[in-house]
């Protein structure tokens, strides 16, 4: 971080007027008739040619933030805005919706969060960019963001075009009017490890090179303080910490900062013990473990359509032991896991389980596996049919899973829409755990939620399976996801599984070009120290 | 989303609505009690205009047009709400089957249901009806050959829709019975959308019903029928307009009250 | 994109099969017997017999069918019970009148479908726009056109109220008068045949009118929402802006199939409003003949409805193909985006 020390920052801020002065600005947004404060008398400001970092946690009120700055606070939420947005000296609270395109034609654009949806999925890229007169332009700028082919880009639909490739048209579309300052909000969510490093350098590559300064919005702390010259912590509407990012990281002041700092991990995180999301940790206890094999893929292929998904693929865990599956989107790792868990056959190959329960399944996004209209309790005890078990023996099985992943037995009776997402994780893990599989298998669950959630669903997930001994399959693109959470790690390419080893010697020497990239993309705490 | 769910958030007006409708039925099941005179019989002088006796005055020979209304009423809605009910099950069951399983099943379902769907139903409903012979049965038959394809459609593509989301995937991955699956998880998803439809459809049923009774191919004369009474005195309409009108205008107010009642449904859906 | 029409126009082939095939099943059950009543109630059966072989009755099936679809093919819809005319003579000579009238009603439904898509979205959630729709979309054909002859025919005397022109012997190529009044000159004529189809037009097209503007003003409602358009406003677009150019035609799917859906509807409505306004057309030819229960009028006129519908109904196809690039792939590609 020395290379980008206090004194620049300094000299920044003095030297010219900023790009972009927040003042005391508050927004309140009406949901079904009731108001609430979604900003709450924020003020920062971005110098020119600055990297600013907003960081906060989902419904902190950045996304909010960034839409205000552009004058494009939904209509129907009927905002309510005091205080002052100043973009180049432009007030925009209060400006008429003339004089706020024109900001938006020439002085602010954004990169938005989602790719897939960005683009008008009717016109081409060529035409949606720039229209017909400014094509060569565009192409220009497709070329500078890093596509190979932009002549056949600019003639094609979006559609046709991978998310990687759509960030980036997203990305040329907006600095095609040369703005004084680009918002990207979360522009990489959405995308692989690798390309999301490809498309940051991207970014701050294009901003530098064409004197933009540049207001990042993210969760992911680590992706902030790589990338940024300072950071701005948002909570619950208000600023809680602003400051260089090498005196945040030596000492954070606001409790948010420390809690979202200690949620953080990367590749040099201890494994031996919980993350310190939620205070200090005492190391894990030993898994208990045993030479039986609860699970044994020899030779699995899948062909999906014309492609082969899965190839040649095997695995086999141990009772009680840990193994995590690393790779990009389309890999193979999620059909794997379901080959594994039963759900999907293979075409070739043999799978071999052990135990009569079923392996059971944590996915994704904990909201989305909940059905909506039945309650929690009735999810989690829906398992225990068909046991013989008399009621009271049910409830207090019941009431043991609750008790486990940390859940009140208040919210039995609580519909998923009720409960908030970190609930709605323990409540996924009790019903994988209410009859306890001798094998775990767990699609990503870290991925779709927030740092903090994601420690916690993490360390919860350590606990539990070393708890009742259930061995775990581990499907992640994230290789420091993987490095806490196995024992090994197996890392797949294009179906097949390229590398496999215990976890910190395949890290610590990868035999292979893609496991070194996928080491590389892991953003790495810049500290101080 | 679930009924509780559905009725908190329905608002006073639109619950109005759905009282509306409700009331709409119970009209239309004690219209023979509720008529003040015999329909069929001649009562008074032709051509009364409305009075406080005779509230919608009297017909070319002489029929109290409120009860004969009233008949009407019961003779356009709970034949609506029959052909609605029908096709409803029938189609939701191919739906769901065609849904649920998919792959050629699905294929095959879906191709047949295709073509009940493209064709155009009121000309089919015409041309059977016609051959058929008119009459009550006669239409409803022609109607129901035809409607139970778009129940089948919606219920296909919500089960499909339901089928992909993730939660269906994890209730069918931990392993429970495949009935417990289809009830508990499954259809009270599809529910609401096939009320909504339902709703808004007995409009689409009510309408094209009483058009085949206006042009004729409804039940035989002396029957109290609405669009066959505004055909019958369309001559009228310059010299006692309300024997034409009064008729039209309870097919209009009928389908008022379930489309307002359809719509909150709907809107309520939507919000969630 | 090739095979793409390749298969719907392989769609719309079976589909017109069908049709035939529902009219051609719909013959056979009528009358009971076909032999029986041309050979005679006494009959003997081997009469009875001789005249089946001879009708083609014997046959199986398919071959029957296929005979059928021969005689469809050239044009051979029989005979009207109570024109005595052959029905394609008949459907040649009430068909331009019709056409002009669906063509008209069509032009101003979807007009007012637009303006009504406006007024929605000027003044979203509004309860009077909301109930002032819902209202015209319950009122059955019958009553509008009632009220529109009653008003500004009877009380108002603006416009006329029954048949096509005031002129009598007035004929030219197209048939439309409209048009044909404007290619002979004669704008007395074209202004005549204008004032007549007025009315009978507004009372088709209102149904029209009401679905596919509701339709539209939802879907646009939608799309205008998704965060491609955000993208669009944040270049600096104006609403209308992007509203033309990209909200539209994301937004047109839906309301053209609307559009197909209601002009299936719009014959049964082209039969009541040709019936209360005496219009000539096939509409009313059609009612003529459910009150003499003339079949073969009936179904003939049933299966060319139905093949302009299915027709229409292929063009509507190719106009959302057109407005989206991605409804020509096949689904299970557009679905396999990982």
């Amino acid at each position: 971080m020395a290379r980008r020390g206090g004194r620049r920052d300094q000299r920044l801020t003095m030297a010219a007027a900023p790009v972009l002065a927040v003042r005391d600005l508050s927004v309140a947004l009406s949901r079904n008739g009731r108001s609430s404060r979604v900003l709450e008398a924020v003020s920062f400001a971005v110098a020119p040619h600055e990297i600013v970092a907003l960081v906060g946690a989902s419904g902190s009120g950045k996304s909010t933030l960034g839409l205000a700055i552009q004058g494009l606070l939904p209509r129907d939420a009927r905002p309510e805005i005091s205080g002052s947005i100043c973009v180049a000296e432009a007030e925009l609270v209060g400006a008429a919706e003339p004089a706020l395109r024109q900001i938006r034609r020439s002085l602010v654009r954004v990169v938005p969060q989602d790719p897939l949806s960005g683009l008008d999925p009717t016109m081409t890229i060529g035409r949606q960019m720039a229209g017909k007169a400014r094509e060569r332009e565009a192409i220009a700028w497709l070329r500078r963001t890093g596509i190979a082919d932009p002549e056949r880009v600019a003639r094609s639909y979006p559609h046709r075009l991978s998310g990687g490739q759509r960030q980036r048209v997203l990305i040329a579309m907006a600095m095609l009017a040369r703005p004084r300052l680009l918002i990207a909000d979360e522009p990489t969510t959405a995308l692989d490890v690798l390309t999301q490093a490809q498309v940051l350098e991207t970014l701050r590559g294009l901003t530098r090179a064409e004197g933009s300064a540049l207001l990042f919005i993210t969760h992911d702390l680590a992706v902030a303080t790589s990338l940024a010259d300072r950071v701005v912590v948002l909570e619950a509407g208000q600023v809680v910490e602003i400051g260089p990012v090498g005196a945040m990281l030596a000492a954070p002041q606001a409790a948010a900062t420390r809690r979202l700092l200690a949620a953080r991990y990367d590749l040099g995180s201890d494994r031996n013990r919980p993350l310190p999301a939620e205070g200090a940790s005492v190391a894990w206890p030993a898994a208990r473990r045993d030479a039986s094999k609860v699970l044994e893929l020899v030779g699995v292929s899948k062909t999906l359509g014309r492609r082969q998904v899965v190839h040649q693929v095997d695995l086999s865990i141990e009772a009680g032991e840990s193994v995590a599956v690393v790779g990009e989107s389309g890999a193979g790792k999620s059909t794997l896991l379901r080959i594994a868990a039963g759900l999907t056959k293979p075409d070739a190959g043999t799978v071999t389980r052990l135990g009569e329960t079923r392996p059971q399944i944590v996915f994704q996004d904990p909201v989305a596996a909940l059905t909506p209209w039945l309650s929690v309790g009735e999810q989690v005890a829906d398992r225990l049919r068909g046991l013989g078990l008399n009621t009271a023996e049910r409830r207090r099985r019941l009431g043991e899973a609750f008790a486990m992943v940390g859940l009140p037995e208040s919210l039995m009776a609580a519909l998923p829409g009720e409960l908030s997402v970190g609930q709605c994780q323990r409540a996924v893990l009790a019903r994988a755990i209410v009859v306890p599989p001798r094998l775990l298998l767990c699609d990503e669950p870290a991925s779709a939620i927030d740092m903090p959630l994601a420690a916690a669903m993490l360390n919860l997930i350590g606990a539990l399976r070393r708890r009742l001994g259930m061995a775990l399959l581990f499907v992640t693109h994230d290789i420091a996801a993987a490095r806490l959470i196995g024992d090994r790690i197996a890392v797949m390419q294009d179906g097949a599984v390229i590398e496999a080893g215990e976890a910190e010697a395949l890290i610590a020497r990868p035999a292979t070009a893609h496991t070194r990239a996928l080491v590389a993309a892991i953003p790495r705490f810049e500290t101080a120290r | 989303m679930t009924w509780r769910e559905l009725l908190r958030r329905t608002g006073w007006v639109d619950g109005l609505a759905v009282v509306a409708v409700l009331l709409v039925t119970l009209l239309a099941l004690a219209a023979p009690w509720l008529a003040p005179f015999d329909p069929q019989l001649r009562v008074a002088p032709a051509f009364l205009p409305p009075s406080a006796s005779h509230w919608f005055g009297t017909d070319e020979i002489g029929r109290d047009m409120f009860s004969r209304v009233l008949l009407g009423v019961q003779g356009t809605w709970l034949p609506a709400l029959a052909v609605i009910g029908v096709s409803m099950v029938v189609g939701s069951c191919i739906g769901l089957v065609s849904g649920y399983f998919g792959g050629w099943v699905d294929m095959v379902l879906q191709r047949a249901t295709d073509l009940f769907l493209i064709l155009p139903s009121v000309l089919v409903a015409l041309a059977v009806t016609a051959t058929l012979g008119p009459g009550l049965i006669n239409t409803m038959l022609a109607l129901m050959l035809f409607w139970w394809s778009w129940y089948a459609r919606i219920t296909r593509d919500e089960v499909r829709r339901l089928v992909a989301r993730p939660h269906f995937e994890a209730a069918r991955a931990t392993g429970i019975h495949p009935a417990r699956l289809i009830l508990r998880h499954l259809l009270p998803g599809v529910m609401p959308a096939l009320a909504v439809a339902a709703t808004l459809d007995v409009v689409n049923v009510v309408l094209i019903m009483s058009l085949l009774s206006f042009l004729g191919l409804g039940q035989p004369a002396p029957a109290a029928e609405l669009g066959a009474m505004t055909a019958r005195s369309l001559d009228s309409l310059v010299a006692y307009w309300w024997l034409p009108v009064i008729p039209a205008a309870a097919i209009m107010l009928i389908c008022l009250v379930a489309n307002l009642a359809g719509d909150a449904l709907r809107s309520s859906l939507r919000g969630s | 994109m090739l095979a793409y029409l390749l298969r719907r126009l392989i769609g719309l082939v079976a589909v017109l099969l069908a049709m035939a095939f529902l009219i051609f099943a719909l013959q056979g059950i009528i009358p009971a017997d076909p032999a029986r009543a041309i050979a005679g109630v006494a009959a003997p059966v081997e009469v009875l017999e001789a005249v089946r072989d001879k009708l083609g009755l014997s046959d199986p099936v398919p071959v029957q069918y296929g005979r059928f679809l021969g005689r469809v093919v050239q044009g051979d819809l029989g005979t009207s019970i109570r024109t005595r005319q052959p029905v394609l003579a008949d459907i040649q000579k009430y068909l331009p009148a019709s056409l002009e009238l669906g063509l008209a009603a069509l032009l101003i439904g979807t007009a007012l479908a637009g303006l009504f898509a406006l007024v929605h979205r000027r003044f979203p959630g509004s309860a009077v726009v909301r109930l002032t729709l819902i209202t015209a979309g319950s009122t059955p054909i019958f009553l509008t056109a009632l009220l529109l002859v009653y008003f500004v025919w009877f009380r108002l005397g603006w416009l006329p109220g029954a048949g096509r022109l005031s002129h009598r012997g007035f004929s030219g190529p197209t048939g439309l008068n409209l048009i044909d009044g404007l290619l002979a000159v004669r704008p007395d004529i074209a202004l005549d045949a204008l004032q007549h189809l007025l009315l009978p037009a507004l009372a088709v097209a209102l149904p029209i009118a009401v679905a596919v503007g509701r339709s539209l003003g939802a879907s646009l409602h939608e799309v205008m929402r998704r965060p491609y358009i955000r993208t669009m406003r944040g270049k600096g677009l104006s609403e209308g802006e992007a509203l033309w150019r990209h909200g539209l035609r994301n937004a047109a799917s839906a309301p053209l199939a609307m559009l197909g859906l209601q002009i299936g509807l719009m014959f049964g409505n082209l039969m009541v409003v040709e019936r209360i306004f005496a219009w000539p057309g096939l509409g009313l030819y059609m009612v003529q003949s459910f009150a003499s229960a003339d079949l073969p009028a009936i179904l003939g006129v049933s299966l060319a409805f139905g093949s302009i519908y299915i027709v229409a109904n292929i063009g509507i196809e190719m106009a959302q193909s057109l407005a989206d690039p991605r409804i020509g792939l096949s689904r299970s590609r557009a679905g396999a985006a990982d």
